[in-house]
């Protein structure tokens, strides 16, 4: 059996409901193939280094699966391209079995982009670039990982980020007026 | 000598990396220009088998969008 990993772009456009339609269509082509998943998860929502179909952000989606067959290999990756949804494809050979992922990381792309858009808030208020505000961020993070957590008591963390940067900037600020 | 050249090493080698992940951006970005060319093996350091492999991976993020293909006209 041969291993590969296929990642493919969705629209950024699309909600969550009509993703997981999508992510459906490409499950049920792959098992309608005989190929078995592995994993099929999405990534996450990334800005594409240059546009595609006028799409400047697009939906990451990863696909491991393995089969022997080349003949259906193509065919599916046909399949792919005729999705009018999936803006690019592209499926590479893997040499080892990849890790199957049993747990279910956090697939909320709303959350995402909100705590992103409040991070590039941060970079561009601290534009000294201190170092205080870099491990504010690495928490934020990893605050982003965490499932057990209530998205309230995240807001209020966030909350709590920004206030400590602003406070920080005011410092920096002070002390620029003392010299 | 007033001046000496600095050693040359295998950034892969250095830190025991055997393959090299196309969807790993940070580590490639290491490996290109601003405008977003490949780097020459003589000015990265990096051995002949892992530049094969690098260029690939490289190639293959371009294609996905994840890394350019140029960057002139983001400057212009």
């Amino acid at each position: 059996m041969k291993y590969y990993e296929s990642l493919y772009i969705i629209n950024p456009n699309y909600e969550q409901d009509r993703l997981e339609g999508i992510m459906k269509t490409v499950a049920d082509k792959i098992s309608e193939y005989g190929f078995s998943i592995i994993n099929h998860r999405v990534w996450s929502k990334k800005r594409l280094a240059y546009s595609i179909q006028k799409h400047k952000y697009g939906t990451f989606v990863l696909l491991h699966f393995e089969t022997e067959s080349v003949e259906k290999l193509n065919r599916f990756e046909r399949f792919m391209v005729l999705q009018n949804p999936i803006i690019r494809n592209q499926t590479v050979g893997l040499k080892e079995c990849p890790e199957v992922e049993t747990e279910k990381k956090s697939v909320d792309l709303d959350k995402n982009i909100k705590s992103m858009t409040i991070d590039d808030g941060l970079s561009k208020k601290s534009a000294s670039g201190s170092e205080d505000v870099k491990i504010d961020k690495s928490k934020s993070l990893s605050e982003k990982g965490d499932m057990g957590e209530t998205p309230n008591e995240q807001e209020s963390k966030e909350i709590e980020t920004l206030e400590k940067s602003e406070e920080i900037v005011e410092v920096e600020k002070t002390e620029n007026n003392q010299e | 000598m007033a001046f000496q050249s600095r050693r040359k090493f295998c950034y892969f080698k250095e830190n025991n990396i055997t393959e090299i992940d196309y969807k790993d951006v940070k580590l490639l970005r290491r490996f290109i220009t601003d405008q977003g060319k490949i780097m020459p093996r003589r000015v990265t350091g990096t051995s002949a088998k892992m530049h094969r492999k690098l260029v690939r991976a490289i190639k293959q993020a371009r294609n996905i969008a994840l890394m350019p293909y140029s960057n002139i006209s983001k400057e212009n």
